[in-house]
């Protein structure tokens, strides 16, 4: 059923006149050359694309470019050899420790005469060790002399024992009196 | 001629042969729509021709039927309205666009004051209400297909075309 049967009704002659005015107004066609245009027009233009989203769109460049670049991430983590990863694994969140000696010349370290000894102070070491400042024994070079005199400081007297001053008691001192001549003042008003 | 005898070999495949069927049924559908709005038939055809060239590119999101009609409406649409203003802006189509519509040349100066007289009245209605009374005077549409050209229900469909009416009725006396 078209529209002008459904709506041709008798009471609205005057609609039904602009509806066939408009009807016979819209009564044109296009020219035979229409199709043929129209057809050439579309073998010129690119064909439909296969994809939900069109090639060229800058989505589908962006997750091209993401999934190449995880595929890299992924391919470089898989290649690594296993050293690799296992020292990185370990350093990653344990501090390497280093004694103060570190950066002592070793021969003042290895030096009997300077308190150093022969065995090494420290060795430098790739394995990481959890920090332990209470009872590592951090060693503290310092000269023997140094360290004796520090001692006998502590000990109340910088000399050894058998070499500490003995102390006698202090004999009282004479003190004599004073003797002060008297003044000698001549008479008053004279000019001396 | 179809689109395989024009283009490519590889692009003769059924794609082409569905759209080819859609064209060859709506060509006219999309060129009236355009003539409905720009009123100059080298320019509808135009229009037409790019709305169609449009679909192309889109016809695998279209080939569903009456989705397509439906896009083809709305896309030929916009275009010839796009295309009547830019006709309206340059100074040298100016004169053309304030022409009468083409009439046959038999036609009598009476009818032709009738039909321009009509086209200035349709013009002056809102676009909702324009483009409703056109469809539903071209191609024998009926209710439901206009309905379904402008997704939107039937029953809007008929106060559009009741209040298009009047408005013309107003407008033609």
């Amino acid at each position: 059923m078209t529209f002008r049967q459904a709506h041709g009704r008798p009471e609205r002659s005057r609609g039904v006149t602009i509806d066939q005015e408009l009807q016979a107004a819209l009564d044109v066609d296009p020219s035979p050359e229409f199709l043929a245009r129209v057809r050439t027009r579309i073998a010129n233009e690119p064909a439909p694309s296969r994809w939900t989203f069109r090639s060229g769109s800058p989505w589908m460049w962006l997750a091209s470019g993401a999934a190449v670049a995880a595929v890299a991430i992924v391919a470089v983590l898989v290649s690594r050899p296993n050293s690799h990863r296992n020292v990185s694994g370990a350093g990653a969140l344990t501090a390497r420790v280093i004694s103060p000696t570190a950066q002592m010349p070793r021969e003042v370290l290895l030096d009997p005469a300077r308190g150093g000894s022969k065995d090494p102070p420290y060795t430098r070491t790739a394995v990481a060790e959890p920090f332990r400042a209470a009872d590592d024994g951090a060693e503290i070079v310092v000269d023997r002399r140094e360290a004796i005199a520090l001692r006998a400081l502590l000990a109340g007297s910088l000399l050894p024992a058998e070499e500490a001053l003995v102390v006698t008691p202090a004999t009282p001192m004479e003190i004599e009196p004073i003797a002060i001549a008297p003044l000698e003042i001549g008479g008053e008003g004279v000019r001396q | 001629m179809s689109i395989g005898a024009v283009g490519t070999a590889g692009k003769l495949d059924e794609l082409d042969r569905d759209f080819e069927a859609r064209l060859v049924e709506c060509s006219r559908l999309a060129f009236r729509i355009a003539y409905s709005v720009v009123r100059h038939r080298q320019d509808a055809e135009d229009v037409a021709q790019e709305a169609f060239a449009k679909a192309y590119r889109h016809f695998r999101q279209l080939r569903d039927r009456d989705r397509f009609r439906a896009w083809l409406v709305r896309t030929t649409w916009r275009a010839a309205l796009d295309r009547q203003r830019s006709n309206r802006r340059r100074a040298a189509h100016e004169q053309a666009v304030e022409e009468p519509p083409e009439t046959p040349v038999n036609e009598s100066v009476e009818a032709r004051e009738r039909a321009s007289r009509l086209w200035t009245a349709i013009d002056a209605l809102p676009e909702k209400f324009r483009v409703a009374i056109v469809l539903a005077n071209i191609e024998g549409h009926d209710l439901a297909e206009v309905a379904a050209l402008l997704g939107i229900p039937v029953g809007t469909v008929k106060s559009r075309l009741f209040f298009a009416r009047q408005r013309l009725k107003e407008l033609l006396q």
